[in-house]
């Protein structure tokens, strides 16, 4: 049985319906039901190749690669909002809040990897604000919101926290795992997502370092995002064809 | 500079020996030097990691003590020395000054892989293909992938205090 946070912040609701349970637990203060990692509610992935994810607790954007399009999910039940094809090669992270969206992708040429995108996209729209490119390293996942950009590449192993203004580098250091796959949250708070390991974490936005980690929902995790009171992620599993978008606990 | 060698009781809810808070690490009262000063669930060791001291806060009240390699525990950091070998920390320890934080980096944390495009399913796949058996844990599937020679993967040693 849930219980109520002490003191409780609001009477408990007469129906817990559970594909509702997580929202009222952060709106009516019911803790705890949930562990770090857990998953609230799932659904298909509208796309059959998908990638990253992220936002805030009340909006969702997803990308994919089969077919190339960026996504507005519902943040009730997954559905789709709105859409668009996506013009960016090999698309891997996306993220931001309701008025920004931050997203990354590779460039081959004749089949070597030649740079990263990065790019902010109007939440209108989806057209280009800003764009740059890094040559350094494969970005597998951005996100953050309107004055935080959290990135990870892999390889190198690295998290960086880039310039809202140009996505230029303010700071950066080795990864707390070795396949960084994914990266969100919002200023205060950062989800990330490890393909070694299998698991979802919550970085330190100070020093990058783990402060908890989790089982995530099976292998093959693509992308992670969301806000201090939600994780959005996404799964795609070559050898069974899953393709799945996930809202998981906070704990 | 002070350091807190902290055990870490559960990695899904966050939980730290000696009363040590989310809320305290979130907001950047203790934090690592390193990402390399962690040694993470899926490493060979113990559940702990060395956090700087950032803020104001009494360091009297910490208690705890070192597991060595060789059976010994020692409840004063002063004793371990950069031959031994941190098995698990149990509680919380005080490190008082550069120097003693300089050793337990050093006898307390693992080598990490650092991979270059590799996958754990990859690197498997190579010790298979190569004749060898495949080690159940990520750790050591890398570990030993480095040690036949696979290329794209490498163990690195703690970063060293900066």
């Amino acid at each position: 049985m849930p219980r109520l946070c002490d003191p409780p912040l609001a009477p408990t609701p007469p129906d817990l319906s559970i594909h509702l349970i997580e929202g009222r637990r952060r709106r009516y203060g019911i803790c705890n039901i949930y562990s770090f990692g857990d998953v609230i509610k799932k659904a298909a992935s509208p796309n059959s190749l998908p990638w990253g994810i992220g936002g805030n607790s009340s909006t969702i954007r997803h990308i994919g690669r089969s077919p190339n399009e960026i996504y507005q999910l519902s943040y009730q039940d997954f559905s789709i909002i709105q859409k668009s094809s996506f013009s960016g090669t090999d698309p891997t992270g996306i993220g931001g809040d309701r008025n920004t969206i931050w997203d990354c992708g590779l460039y081959y040429y004749s089949g070597s990897f030649s740079y990263t995108y990065l790019e902010q996209r109007s939440a209108t729209d989806f057209s280009v604000v800003q764009s740059t490119t890094r040559s350094s390293g494969h970005g597998y996942g951005i996100g953050g919101n309107a004055s935080s950009v959290w990135y990870v590449e892999n390889p190198p192993s690295k998290v960086y926290e880039l310039s809202s203004a140009d996505l230029s580098v303010t700071r950066s250091v080795s990864s707390p795992t070795p396949s960084p796959f994914g990266i969100g949250g919002d200023s205060n708070t950062i989800w990330y997502i490890d393909n070694s390991t299998s698991k979802v974490y919550e970085l330190s936005t100070a020093d990058f370092s783990v402060i908890q980690s989790a089982a995530g929902p099976g292998q093959t995790m693509r992308g992670v995002g969301g806000d201090s009171s939600t994780i959005w992620d996404s799964r795609y599993d070559n050898s069974t064809g899953l393709h799945e978008v996930y809202d998981l606990a906070t704990g | 500079m002070k350091a807190l060698v902290i055990e870490i009781t559960n990695w899904s809810t966050g939980e730290r020996a000696g009363g040590i808070t989310l809320k305290e690490i979130r907001e950047g009262g203790l934090t690592t030097p390193h990402p390399s000063h962690q040694q993470l669930d899926w490493m060979p060791r113990g559940d702990y990691e060395l956090r700087v001291v950032n803020d104001e806060r009494d360091l009297d009240g910490y208690e705890g003590s070192i597991e060595l390699a060789d059976g010994t525990t020692i409840s004063d950091p002063t004793k371990l020395t950069h031959e031994d070998h941190v098995e698990d920390v149990n509680g919380v320890l005080v490190l008082e000054s550069n120097s003693e934080i300089e050793t337990f980096i050093e006898a307390g944390f693992s080598p990490r892989p650092v991979v270059n495009g590799v996958s754990v399913q990859e690197a498997g796949e190579w010790l298979e293909e190569q004749g060898h058996d495949v080690p159940e844990d990520l750790y050591h599937v890398f570990a030993k992938a480095v040690e036949k020679g696979m290329t794209g993967v490498r163990m690195e040693d703690p970063a060293p205090l900066g």
